[in-house]
């Protein structure tokens, strides 16, 4: 190889290796955070109640006051 | 799936395509330059790098200038990424201009050419963002006073653009001028190639990066409730 052609590799090397080690370095991170959120799941088993899904009541648990469950209309005979 | 939920995946897979195909060109089929010789294939990388950087910190300042219009705190994080990859860019930049300019010059460093010192300071100001950020504690004034700083920077990037336009000097060599690009249409096909694959590289990168720092930061806010 020529000086010309070595120097030429090294900065497409240079470029290739810096990727490496930002994936390198991001796969770390990442591991990281998939630990903590085993740890975290891990202490606190139960999944957490979603704000936006509705709680399912038993038909004959259901409170007075609630809005009633929309029906399907029945069939006229 | 959306498209959007996989933004990080398909420019990973642009990159890789676009790079492969644009180094192998680069090495085997574009001409040999008549002035620089083999030494000029590092243009194929060097600039198409010099131009993700500086699109990585317009991008960061774009996201800084959203924070301060909207007040909404979600952009601090993308141009927080955004500066980051800009970095990143930026020594890949300086590392290969210097290979470059100790073939062709003779020295690794000019500190005569204001193309080169512009785009270090350009790169240092960018790394005192780094500083400035975390000598702040995390909360809303730091997210202002960071985006105030990507802003500012921002203006240095048409400055180190030019400088080399308006240089006296003049090594480093002019390739776009006023009459279009001064290469052969396979060197300019090879440069558009590269160009895209790095854009593209710097996209995949700041989306994966994006999701590590959103999901580093929910965590954090839950650890801090239970405690």
């Amino acid at each position: 190889m020529t000086t010309d052609e070595v120097y030429v590799s090294a900065a497409f090397l240079v470029f290739l290796a810096v990727v490496l080690a930002w994936l390198v370095i991001y796969a770390f991170k990442m591991r990281r955070l998939e630990r903590e959120v085993e740890d975290m799941v891990a202490a606190d088993p139960e999944p957490a109640q979603s704000s936006d899904v509705p709680k399912v009541v038993p038909a004959g648990d259901a409170d007075a006051n609630a809005e009633p469950a929309s029906r399907a209309p029945e069939p006229v005979s | 799936m959306s498209l959007r939920n996989n933004l990080g995946p398909t420019f990973a897979l642009v990159a890789f395509t676009f790079l492969i195909a644009a180094f192998a060109l680069a090495f085997y089929w574009v001409p040999t330059d008549a002035d620089q010789g083999f030494s000029q294939r590092i243009f194929y990388v060097h600039v198409p790098l010099a131009l993700t950087a500086y699109a990585c910190f317009a991008w960061g300042a774009w996201k800084a200038l959203r924070l301060l219009w909207t007040n909404d705190n979600k952009y601090d994080l993308e141009s927080y990424t955004a500066v980051h990859m800009g970095v990143i860019f930026g020594i890949l930049v300086l590392v290969t201009g210097a290979i470059w300019a100790r073939i062709s010059w003779g020295v690794w460093w000019s500190w005569g050419e204001r193309q080169l010192v512009l785009f270090l300071i350009l790169f240092l100001f960018y790394c005192a963002y780094f500083m400035l950020r975390n000598s702040v504690d995390i909360g809303p004034r730091q997210a202002r006073m960071s985006a105030v700083y990507a802003l500012f920077g921002v203006v240095l990037i048409p400055i180190s653009f030019l400088a080399i336009r308006l240089s006296e000097n003049f090594i480093h060599p002019v390739v776009f001028t006023r009459d279009g690009p001064q290469m052969a249409a396979s060197m300019f096909f090879v440069f558009c190639l590269s160009t895209v694959g790095t854009i593209a590289l710097a996209t995949a990168l700041y989306h994966v990066e994006l999701s590590g720092k959103r999901l580093d930061l929910k965590l954090k806010q839950r650890r801090k409730a239970y405690s």
